[in-house]
This record gives C-alpha cells, structure tokens and sequence, in this order.
C-alpha cells in the first residue's frame, strides 16, 4: 500500500499534476520541500496542512465565487418582467444533453483528481514516522492523557519533550473512546480499547501547545485537556534525569510493575 | 373536522399533513435545545446550567430529534406523501392503511424521542451514540435504541408504499421520463432507506444488547470490536444525508421551476445522473466520517476517491438548478427566496466540505467546529430552508388560501442573516481548533467572543424562523383564498382544487401527448 | 488467578501464574531493539534487527528444558506445515530464542537433535539461537516475557506463548498455549503484518482480518459478530429491495402479455 503510494506520488503526483497544473493555475504546492541536504528529511506535516489547506481554500473559493456570480447574474436577468412573462429555456439538441453531461464530469473529475492527488501526498507525509522519532505511549481514560516514555517514565496530561525531535504517540484508550487533538501541531486520532492508534508531530522550537480531546468520551469531555511542553534538549535532558532518578527511587520501594494499570476496558471489569 | 378523524384517517394528504406537524414540533422542541446550547456557550464556565450532562443531553436530543424528527420526517413524509399521489395523478398510496401506520409509528418515535425530558436518566450519548461510552454511561441507551427502530421502522414502510405506489399508480400518460425531479430524488431516499436502514437497526440493537444483556459486541476485552459499531453506523448515516439531500434538492428544483416557469435543465442529467450517481456512490463513502477513527490507511485513501467523487452528481445537480435560472423569469415570492437561498448556501456548505473529503486535511479539522458548521451549511441551513421553501410553495394547496408574501420574505431575510452569522463563525474558529461537543471551553477563552456572536445570531435565526411559522398559522386561519393554480404550474398537483377532495380528482386525471410537469411555454 | 499461591512463589507447586503474567496493554506495541547480538546454531552471530523486515513469529524456549519448550517447538512445526497462505521464509520467520544465560550453540543442537530437526521446507525461516550479549533477561522483558528457576521443580517456569512481531519489531499479538491451530496463527500473522501481507492488493487477507476479532480474555480469534450482523442486515435490505424489483419486473411482463392477448 505505502509504496504503491509513494509509487504514485513520486511518479504521477511529483511530475505530471504538481508541474502542468499547478503552473497553470500558479500554485505552489505541498511536495516540493526540505533540503535534500539533510539525512534525515522529516516531512512535517503541519506546515504542509497549512499549505494544502489555503490552496484548497483558495480553490473553493474561486468555484464558489464563480458559481454565485453565474447564478446572480441568472437571477438578475431572468427575473419576471413585462415582455418576460414565461421562461424561454434552451431546448438542447441529443448531442448538447449528453454534452452537458461529459463536459462537467470530466471537469469535476479532474479537480476531484487534482485535489486527491494532493491529499495523497500530505497524507504520506501524515503516515511516514520519520525513523529517528521517540516513541512514547499514550494510554487515555475518563479524562486524562497517561504517557509512558521509553525509559517507563510516566507523566499524566503534560507530554513533555524534546525540541527537534520528532514524537511519536502510540495510543490505546482503557474505557471510552477519545481524540488526541493538537491543534498548533494540526493532528489528532482517536483512540481505542483493542486497537492500537498512532499520531506523530514535530515539536521544533520550545513552547507550550494545549491538547484537547475532540472525540465525545463522556460528561467531563470539554474538560479533558493537556498540555504538550516542548523544552529545549539540554532543558529536557536535565527534567527526565530527575524524572528518572524519581522512578528508580519509587521501583525500589514499590515491588514489581504491579503498579501498571489495567488497560481492560471497564465493562470487562465485572466479568473478571 | 373533528380530531378523530385525522387519527384515524388513511388519506395521503392528511397523513402527509399530520407528518408536518409532528415534525415541526420535533422541529421547535430540538430548536430550542439549540438556543440553549447556544445560551450555554455564551460564556466561559457554567452559564445557565451546571451539570455538564444536561448540556450533553440538549446535544443528544438536538441531534437526534433534527435528524430524525425533523428532517427525514419532514422531507420523506409530509413532502412524499403529500405531493407524490397528486405528482403522478393517483388517487391516493398504494396501502393507505400502512401509511397510516407509518405516521402513527413516527409519533410514537417522535414521544419516545421526547421522553429524554422526564426519564431520571436521559441519553447523553450523541445522536452517534458511539460505544463503549454508550454502554457504559448511566444514560439510557435503550430509549435511542427504541426511537431509532421506531422511526426507521417508520421510515421503511412508508419507502415500500411510496416506491409500490409509483410503480403502479402512475396516471396513464404519466411515463417515468414524465416524473417530477422531486418525485425522482424521493425514490432514490426510499431505496436508500430500505437499502441502509437494517444496518442501523443492528447497530443501535447490539449497543443496546451489550449494555443490558451483557453481550460482547463492541467489548474488546471479549473479542468484540469498537470500531465496527462506527462503521455500521456510518455506513446508514451516510446515505441518510443523501435521505435528506435528495429530497430537499428535489423541493427546491420544483419552486425554481415553478417560480421562474422553466423548463428544467437537461432532466435526464439531472435524474440518471443526479439521483442515480448519489444512490449509486452513497454506500461507498461512509469512511470519510471515520478519517480520524484508526481505519486501515487503504479504506481512508480509497474513500478519499470516493467522496471527492461524490462532488460530480451533486455537481450535475446544481448545474441543473443553475441551468433552470437561466432564461428563466422569476417571481421573487418567499418560496423563491428559500430556494435561491438553498442554492447558494448550499454551495458554501457543498465546497467546505470539500478539504473534508480529504484524510490528510480533516486530521487537522475532524471533530471541530469547522465540520459542524459544515454540515449544518449542507444539511441543517439547506435542508431547512428548502423545507421551508416547499411548505411557502404548496401552502395554497395543502389550505387553499394565501399566506402574507411581507412576513414570509420578512422571515426569510431574517433567517439568512442569522444562519450565516452563526454557521460562518462556527466554521472560523473550528479552523482554529474549537473541537465539538464541549459543554465549557476554559482552555480556549480565545473564542468566547466568537461563541457570543453565535448566540447572537442563532436568537436572530431563531425569531426568523419563528415568524415563518406564524405566517403559515395565520395564513392558514385568515388568508386569502389563494385559487386552486396560484403559480400557473402544468405540474398535476396544481390541476385538482385547492385543497383537494379525499380521492384527489373528481374524476380521475388524464394527461396530454405534449404535457410535461415542467411544460410552462406551449411551442 | 487463585488467591493465596502468592507468598513462595519458587517452593510451591501451584505457583501465582500472575507473576509470569504479560501485561499486555504495557507491551503490545513497543518496538524491541534490533541491535541485541544472537548467535544462531551454527555458532553465527547476527542482530535481531538483520531478521525483521518480515512478521517473525518469537518463540522463547529454553534448551535445557524437558517440559513444554520442545512440546511448543515440535507443535509450531506441525502447525506451520498447516500454513498454506504463507510461506516460511518468504513472507514470515520464525524464531526460537533461549531464555537461559547458560545455553549455548552447542546446547542449542543438542536440543534439536532432541526434539527433532526443523523440517527441511522451514529451515530457512527458523532460526534457534541463544542471546550472545548475556543480557537475556532484559531481551526477554522488551515483550515483556516473565520467568523464574523453581527449586522445587528444577526448571524454568515460564508462560508458553508466541508473541507475533511486527517487521518492524513490534509486538502485534501473544498467542498462548501448547495446543495450537492453524487458522489461529494465520490470523495473527495478517494482524502482525501491518504494512505487508495486508496490502491494498490482498483484499482477502483484508477481509479475513475484519471477519475475525482478537478475544483478549480467551486468547484466541473469534467471528467478529457485530460486523457480520451488520453484513447480514445490508444484506437483507439489497435483495428485499431486488425482490421488490424483480416481481415489478415480473408483473409488468405479464400485465403486457394479457394487454397483447386482449
């Protein structure tokens, strides 16, 4: 499937859309980005959205506003009047009906195809982790957001990490469904009891960004929000040390990994 | 007319006219759950209620009771049983009794529905009513699960005697080539529904089984599986918006021919390609909804395709509204006024939802106020407003007088204003990352000011649909009497008196070689 | 579990099976490190990482082991010959690693010669290795796989799973037990398989792996009976609506055969 994908990005996307029809209509579009320089090329995907979203933007508007300025012009020549009485509408001959037909498909169908093309190709980005990401386990509840780092550090609502390095969330729910929302990184994705979900951003510069939960998991859902802290790498280096100096104290006194808690959704919980 | 014999009546239009009723006050109730949604929003932090469930279950029951209660009923029943026999020159359905059943069984689903109001434990589960939060809330489930059965049950009965009835009891000279546009888009809603309905059934009865009888459907701990309660839900509620699109896009196509005496625009595009292209596409969408959901890559990408396609009916569908106003010759009347209001709010409400068709775009928007004012261009402003243009459109005929042209574009304009206040905001900041379904939004104090304009706006709405329905009361108690043809239409409905006998036509109607429902100019 | 087999974990006969326990919300997911160092049979060494690129179902058995470890590795040979959708070697390998710091190549063959070599056809995707690096502990706790020397029992007591990897090292699914299906494993390697074997074009191994969910209190596949009753009723809705058509059809034929005759 991927590389289907990155076959017909690279192949069909990269080439024949993106170079006649966006110089056609003047557009610069999504793909062509980052230094070839770097060994790691990191598509990030929220400045891509960004991009993508204000041409598609700019292309609905320009349809739009054509398709209203037609029909207000209709509307204002063909309103009632004396000498006007009764429509007088175009009788169209076999050929002029299926015209009417073909035509606009083909025209729907090339921006359909125009547009998934594009879609296409920000959505890899979206999928492809970049390989020197850090990996760090989400577990959601009714109503927090409970991390797991690498080292087994855990944090509840403050995912805290590294400038410049790419996260990922591997995500599970333990009762109802619920929807890692960023905003300032423009992604989300629910998640679920049974099913393991994924996400990843690219924090970049120092900074806080808030998380809400955009998929209705219950009465306090509105309230269910984190925060994402992006600390410079020396900063974060210096908090997971303590981080970790904490956990190595708590693992001594508490015995075992008992502490972990049971991810079986709650209505499995009357069975047992 | 005494009340027991509109209980107990089997003619289509009473029926037809029991179905507006019921769901305008579906309408009014699910409204007012709105306008206090909206009051609750105004400021940050709890405004007119505390308890963030009674907000969850205004939400419950705004969606719900709009979808179910208004729209579908509204569009698929009065529309379809009022106008279809009169269409096709029947003297009424093909099993009146079983019509009559079906507007009974609405208003058991429309009680169920509002019983929400005085049961301890309301649903707060979303008209969606996605588990495991719908099993293991303390809501009642059950009372969704009976209201959806209910009304879908409902729904198919009245499909099987609508499409029976236009296969069989068409006048003669009335060919299918000879159907009215609105006729054509009903059928395409029927057999969606009889198509797509079972699968909401099982749906909405496995939740239900897994709260009270302890089944494992969607529990994964015992080999269930969450996600494929959305996919069956989705996979109905995705066509039921075209339930609700076809037919309303069929009333507007009947006021703008009507009203600017018009041909309609190359009409087989519009029926094989309009009708059958959505009917066709309409169960081969229903990821789009489920972008965000954790499907496999391969259905998000296919159903990108899809979707995106979907723009080529609805596409053909506009060019033939559009193509309709050409050379047309307008009279500016209210039912005009909704249905030019139709096109172009449905055209903001069609494009947005473009970037919505692709995954990549929507993992940034899924779930935010952006999609809800999305469809609510497309279904709720649209929709409603060619409900509204419809019921303008055959009030002369349904009461045989004349409602009052001042109030009605009054209402009109008033409503237009305030849709577009409330809905464009709403899009604005879900761009910026309002997510949905949130009874307090202290960590985003950005958008209270925009919440308040909504508020604003949904009040300035609210008194313009309001005054709409005054004027059909009034006018329906004191108008004028209206004629039985007031639009000079060569459409059937129009050729009986106003309002028709029981049995429709004194004698029954026979057409001309050369009549076409849209035949305004004899050349 | 039963209550009260907790205290003396290595004395008793019954020991608490919790604490061999996988906890498998912790561990499904997580990605092992590809760099460990194993050395297979042959006395080469090569990295954990060199074998992905392909589900690889992990099997940690011991060499010393008289119980259920060859029971395990002679059943996953029956079992696999069952395979036939995929093929060892070519869409997914196997590996058989020790989980005893004392085992050697040397113990490792003659385990082989014990319990009988891997059948010729799988021979080159199932390795048998021992942990070079010494570190098997921490290896066998990247899938969170728990075990201990009992006294009592002079073994290793320790869960009897195939833990299904992902070929990028995840950890996609455990299957428990010495008695093991064909249709199972097939499963679990689809499920394994997040970008391969499931690809766009193998819509069956797509269609399988919806049919069929993953039961995590039993251990096993079952019928995903919300989808299917969801099938079943579009299913009825499409040929209600085709009979409908079918007697329109039917009657509209005959209505214009009796207009012909009269």
């Amino acid at each position: 499937m991927r590389k289907f994908a990155h076959w017909f990005v690279h192949r069909f996307a990269h080439r024949s859309v993106h170079q006649i029809v966006a110089g056609v209509i003047g557009m610069v579009l999504p793909v062509m980005v980052s230094a070839a320089s770097e060994t790691v090329k990191i598509n990030d995907p929220a400045a891509g959205w960004d991009k993508l979203w204000h041409n598609v933007i700019v292309d609905i508007t320009i349809i739009g506003v054509l398709f209203a300025l037609v029909t207000a012009w209709f509307i204002w020549t063909s309103r009632r009047r004396p000498g006007n009485e009764v429509g007088a509408s175009v009788k169209l001959s076999p050929a002029g009906a299926v015209g009417w037909v073909v035509i606009p498909v083909f025209v729907f169908l090339s921006i359909d195809l125009y547009t998934a093309a594009n879609g296409w190709v920000l959505w890899n980005h979206y999928r492809d982790v970049p390989v020197n990401r850090m990996e760090i386990k989400l577990e959601s509840g009714m109503y927090s957001w409970d991390y797991t780092y690498p080292n087994g550090v855990r944090t509840q609502n403050e995912l805290i990490v590294p400038a410049g390095t790419p996260i990922v969330l591997r995500m599970t729910s333990r009762d109802t469904l619920h929807s890692h929302y960023i905003p300032d990184f423009r992604v989300k994705e629910d998640s679920m009891p049974g099913r393991v979900t994924y996400l990843w951003f690219n924090p970049t510069k120092p900074g806080e960004h808030i998380v809400a939960c955009a998929e209705y998991c219950g009465v306090s859902h509105g309230y269910m929000a984190g925060r994402v802290i992006v600390k410079a790498p020396d900063e974060y280096a210096a908090w997971m040390k303590g981080e970790e100096t904490k956990l190595a104290a708590t693992t001594e006194t508490v015995p075992a990994a008992k502490s972990v808690k049971t991810n079986k959704p709650t209505t499995a919980a009357k069975k047992t | 007319m005494n009340l027991k014999e509109w209980i107990f009546t089997t003619d289509h239009k009473r029926v037809g006219v029991l179905y507006l009723i019921g769901s305008m006050a579906a309408f009014a109730v699910a409204g007012i759950m709105a306008m206090l949604m909206r009051i609750e929003l105004s400021t940050i932090g709890p405004t007119i209620t505390a308890n963030p469930t009674q907000y969850n279950v205004w939400l419950y029951t705004h969606g719900a009771v709009m979808i179910l209660g208004f729209q579908i009923p509204a569009l698929t029943g009065f529309f379809a049983n009022y106008c279809i026999p009169l269409m096709i020159g029947a003297k009424d359905v093909a099993f009146p009794r079983v019509n009559a059943l079906s507007v009974w069984l609405f208003y058991v689903g429309v009680i169920l529905a509002l019983l929400t109001f005085f049961v301890p434990d309301p649903p707060d589960i979303m008209w969606t009513g996605y588990p495991p939060y719908s099993t293991i809330t303390t809501g009642n489930t059950a009372l969704y699960t009976f209201t959806v059965l209910i009304l879908g049950f409902a729904s198919i009965i009245g499909g099987v005697n609508f499409l029976t009835t236009v296969a069989y009891m068409r006048a003669p000279g009335v060919t299918l080539n000879k159907l009215n546009i609105f006729v054509w888009c009903t059928l395409g809603a029927f057999v969606l529904q009889l198509v797509f309905v079972p699968v909401l059934g099982t749906a909405v009865t496995l939740i239900s089984m897994d709260k009270y009888l302890g089944t494992h459907f969607f529990d994964p701990a015992n080999g269930g599986d969450v996600l494929t309660y959305q996919n069956l839900f989705w996979f109905y509620s995705h066509p039921a918006v075209y339930v609700i699109f076809l037919p309303f896009i069929g009333v507007v196509y009947e006021v703008i021919a009507a009203h600017g005496k018009n041909m309609v625009f190359n009409y087989k595009m519009v029926v094989y390609g309009g009708v059958g292209g959505i009917v066709a596409l309409s169960g081969v969408v229903w990821v789009h909804h489920l972008y965000v959901s954790g499907m496999a890559d391969w259905l998000r990408i296919g159903q990108m395709i899809t979707t995106l396609m979907i723009s080529i009916p609805v596409g053909l569908m506009m060019i033939g509204l559009i193509g309709t106003l050409y050379r047309s010759s307008i009279a500016f009347t209210t039912p005009m006024l909704y249905a030019l209001g139709v096109v172009f709010l449905f055209l903001i409400g069609g494009l947005t939802g473009i970037p919505l068709a692709l995954p990549a775009l929507t993992i940034g928007v899924s779930d935010t106020y952006y999609v809800v004012g999305h469809f609510h261009y497309v279904m709720a402003v649209a929709g409603t407003f060619a409900i509204f243009a419809g019921v303008y459109h055959w009030f002369p005929k349904v009461t045989g007088k004349m409602y009052s042209e001042f109030w009605g574009k009054l209402g009109f304009w008033i409503t237009f204003v305030g849709v577009n206040i409330v809905f464009w905001i709403m899009m604005d900041i879900g761009v910026k990352g309002m997510p949905r379904r949130y009874y307090d939004y202290p960590h985003f104090p950005q958008f209270e000011a925009a919440h308040q304009w909504m508020t604003v706006g949904a009040a300035i709405l609210g008194v313009g649909f309001f005054i709409a329905v005054l004027n059909w009361i009034m006018g329906a108690k004191n108008g004028k009497p209206a004629g039985d043809n007031p639009w000079g239409s060569p459409s059937l409905e129009w050729s009986t008196v106003s309002p028709p006998p029981h049995g429709n036509w004194p004698t029954p109607p026979s057409v001309a070689e050369d009549w076409h429902p849209y035949g305004f100019r004899k050349d | 579990m039963p209550a009260g087999a907790v205290t003396e974990p290595t004395r008793n006969s019954a020991p608490d099976g919790s604490v061999m326990q996988i906890d498998e919300p912790r561990f499904l997911g997580s990605r092992l490190r590809g760099e460990t160092v194993l050395t297979d049979v042959a006395g080469n060494d090569f990295r954990v990482a060199d074998l992905l690129g392909k589900p690889v179902i992990l099997l940690l058995s011991y060499y010393g082991c008289d119980g259920t470890c060859p029971t395990m590795n002679a059943e996953l040979a029956k079992v696999l010959a069952q395979v036939n959708r995929f093929a060892l070697g070519k869409d997914y390998r196997v590996l058989t690693v020790s989980f005893d710091a004392r085992d050697t190549p040397t113990t490792a063959n003659t385990f082989l010669a014990k319990t009988g070599p891997v059948p010729e056809a799988m021979r080159g995707g199932w390795r048998h290795a021992v942990v070079k690096t010494g570190d098997v502990k921490g290896f066998a706790g990247e899938v969170g796989f728990n075990f201990f020397w009992s006294d009592a029992a002079r073994a290793f007591l320790h869960p009897n799973v195939l833990v299904f990897l992902t070929p990028e090292g995840r950890v996609a699914r455990y299957i428990y037990g010495t008695r093991m299906d064909a249709r199972t494993v097939e499963l679990a390697l689809v499920d394994a398989d997040w970008e391969r074997i499931s690809s766009t074009t193998a819509v069956f191994d797509q269609l399988t792996g919806a049919c069929f969910s993953y039961n995590y209190a039993e251990g096993r596949y079952q019928w995903n009976l919300s989808l299917l009753a969801g099938v079943g009723s579009f299913i009825l809705g499409v040929s209600l609506m085709l009979l409908g058509a079918g007697l329109y059809r039917r009657k509209m034929a005959r209505k214009l055969q009796g207009e012909m005759h009269a």
